[in-house]
């Protein structure tokens, strides 16, 4: 019993739980295979069912390998090592994803620029960084820096924001 | 041929060139010298602005871009102790001993006099050698080529050390990504999952940008605080450069050895930077002498990496079979300028191929002009806070995804793209394979398909040939070698993935 909850504790990282979600791709995307439209001659769909056997294989490899790694005293160290920088490292990946995520969200909304300045402050301070005025005048000058060289030098279009312009618009 | 010579230099000299290069070269060395921010990163962040330049400006500044990066590396490993990119690691061990001894401005022009030296004969190489090999490459069928792509897959999933097997799986889910959206012979949708949007794939900018821009950002947000206070520089600049030029041997001889392993699939600007250090080491008459400051122990590595810059694009331009993630980086760009891998890359690129030598050329004396005189401001950029420095980041990462198309699902992919290059260089997976396996997915999926309607369906035809039995026992065996438990066996240590 206790083997087996050591080896579930092992294989439950970030590392294999990436590896299995590929492993779930490569079959998924076999399965997509079959309804490849095919013309005659040469299957299109040879190489790509090729490359996810193929994938598969190295896959299960993998796995195979972390479940087989022999459980020392250097394994357990890795393991407590690997669980606790796996829990770090998971919530600061969702704190950084969030703040991306609501950045990417407000950019259609709000526009490039207020955006940019409201979340370049408000990281700053999340930050602990906490000189106020240095903020909020980088904060301004790069966006306007940015919203000119890409939208006026480069001519890429920038989002003007929705909401910003329906209300000019009233 | 001449004639595209001296047009390359009227562009260079324009002030619109001019301008483009020192730019490119300037934004270069300063994210150069932001460790852990390095060569692709650059170069993955500025490619989308590329587009909405003419053909010849674009890859004039992308090379100034990369080349000065690469550089700019040199600098903090000198002054600070920490390599600004992966190719200045072994400059850290006597160039920043020699700065604690009072000598900064000594181990700078050491550095920046060897990495201007390489950087020429690297240049020099790509010129004479990658015209050469694409003319071989003439004699190659679609068999080879196919051989061919999965030998450079093969050599990048290996020369991440100790994860060949992650290596592969990566090369393997990025051909399968590249196959997302219409086929290459039949023009329909495929693996699209009934979506609208994967009809025409995953665009390949948005893929780059995540996995190198956007997952630094999240890497910089987690790390907090400032990169370093910085010290000041004593010594003399000039006195390093002099030592350089009386050593010319030790620089002509790094210079080869950059070009040689720069010019292999797989190998890039990390391991030439070790390899060029422990060969000058071995052969170095007083190797207790390396790590307490020896002013060789700064040329060699510096002298080799620079070299590998240029070289490292051979195999992209020659046979399209980039070497490394900057290598496929410029190939996409070059493919977008509509200028396709192999011979006639270089006879009928005209102009613009020429205009990129020359602007990886002229980068080299930019660099070493800003060097001797802004290496400190420079430095000075590792001050700027991450606080500041991330969101600049998400901002510039949200304009390239939606420069290419305008649509708001492409800065979805960059977000998605993020997460995943995040977890992967958290897990130490080699990235660069995975951005390789989408680069060469076209090549080998062409190359595959058109082999099987040449030999009507039998795969003999992958071995029927000399030089395709020779390419396979080389994909079995560099694959062999990656497997080999080399820790236990030679007592190696396992490094992490090289090919970052």
């Amino acid at each position: 019993m206790k083997v087996t909850n050591n080896t579930f504790k092992k294989l439950l990282t970030v590392d294999t739980v990436f590896v299995v979600l590929v492993t779930v791709f490569f079959l998924v995307m076999f399965i997509e295979t079959f309804s490849i439209f095919e013309m005659g001659g040469v299957s299109s769909a040879l190489l790509p069912r090729l490359l996810c056997i193929a994938g598969f294989i190295i896959c299960s490899i993998i796995l195979i390998i972390k479940i087989l790694s022999p459980t020392g005293k250097n394994q357990k160290e890795t393991d407590d090592d690997g669980s606790v920088a796996g829990t770090q490292m998971g919530i600061n990946l969702v704190y950084s994803a969030l703040f991306t995520i609501g950045y990417f969200c407000l950019v259609p909304l709000l526009g490039f620029i207020l955006t940019t300045i409201i979340a370049t402050v408000t990281f700053s301070f999340l930050m602990g960084y906490r000189k106020k005025i240095t903020t909020v005048v980088v904060a301004i000058v790069t966006t306007l820096l940015l919203y000119t060289i890409f939208s006026t030098l480069l001519e890429v279009s920038l989002p003007q924001g929705i909401i910003i312009k329906s209300l000019l618009s009233l | 041929m001449f004639e595209h010579i001296l047009s390359a230099l009227l562009i260079v000299f324009s002030l619109k060139g001019f301008g483009h290069l020192v730019i490119g070269g300037t934004m270069g060395l300063a994210i150069g010298v932001l460790p852990g921010l390095g060569p692709v990163f650059a170069v993955a962040l500025f490619l989308p602005f590329t587009f909405w330049m003419e053909p010849s400006m674009g890859l004039l500044f992308l090379g100034s871009l990369y080349a000065c990066c690469v550089y700019g590396g040199s600098i903090t490993a000198v002054l600070l102790g920490i390599p600004g990119t992966t190719g200045s690691i072994t400059t850290v061990f006597d160039g920043y001993e020699l700065s604690k001894q009072g000598k900064a401005g000594f181990a700078l022009g050491l550095s920046v006099m060897s990495s201007m030296f390489g950087g020429i004969i690297g240049v020099i190489s790509l010129a004479l050698f990658a015209p050469m090999l694409a003319k071989f490459a003439l004699k190659f069928a679609p068999p080879d080529y196919f051989a061919l792509a999965l030998f450079g897959l093969s050599m990048v999933a290996v020369a991440a050390k100790g994860d060949t097997l992650k290596g592969l799986m990566l090369g393997v889910l990025g051909v399968l990504i590249s196959m997302i959206g219409p086929d290459l012979f039949t023009g329909r949708s495929r693996f699209t999952f009934g979506t609208d949007y994967l009809e025409g794939g995953i665009p390949f900018i948005s893929i780059v940008i995540g996995m190198f821009a956007l997952s630094q950002a999240f890497i910089l947000a987690e790390e907090g605080g400032q990169i370093s206070k910085i010290g000041r520089v004593t010594g003399e600049v000039r006195q390093g450069i002099f030592f350089v030029v009386r050593h010319w041997i030790t620089l002509l001889k790094n210079s080869i050895l950059g070009c040689i392993l720069g010019a292999i699939p797989g190998v890039g600007i990390n391991i030439t930077n070790f390899l060029a250090y422990l060969f000058q080491k071995r052969s170095d008459r007083d190797p207790d002498s390396f790590g307490k400051g020896n002013p060789l122990g700064v040329i060699a590595p510096e002298t080799a990496n620079n070299a590998c810059v240029s070289a490292e694009l051979i195999p992209a331009f020659a046979l399209g079979i980039p070497g490394g993630a900057t290598a496929a980086l410029f190939l996409a760009a070059t493919n977008i300028y509509g200028l396709r891998p192999g011979y006639t890359f270089f006879t009928e690129g005209g102009t613009v191929v020429y205009v990129l030598i020359m602007g990886l050329l002229f980068a080299q004396f930019l660099f070493f002009f800003l060097g001797v005189f802004g290496a400190n401001y420079f430095a000075k950029v590792t001050l700027i806070p991450s606080a500041i420095l991330v969101p600049i980041v998400m901002a510039l990462s949200f304009i390239g995804g939606v420069a290419e198309r305008g649509l708001f699902e492409d800065v979805i992919a960059v977000f998605v793209f993020g997460i995943l290059g995040y977890i992967m260089q958290k897990n130490n997976y080699p990235t660069a394979c995975l951005i390789l396996g989408i680069i060469l997915g076209p090549l080998v999926e062409r190359n595959f398909h058109r082999s099987m309607q040449l030999s009507g369906g039998e795969f003999s035809i992958f071995l029927d040939s000399p030089i395709r039995i020779v390419l396979w026992i080389a994909i079995i065996g560099v694959i062999a070698w990656g497997l080999l438990p080399h820790e236990k066996w030679f007592g190696d240590k396992k490094e992490t993935p090289a090919s970052q």
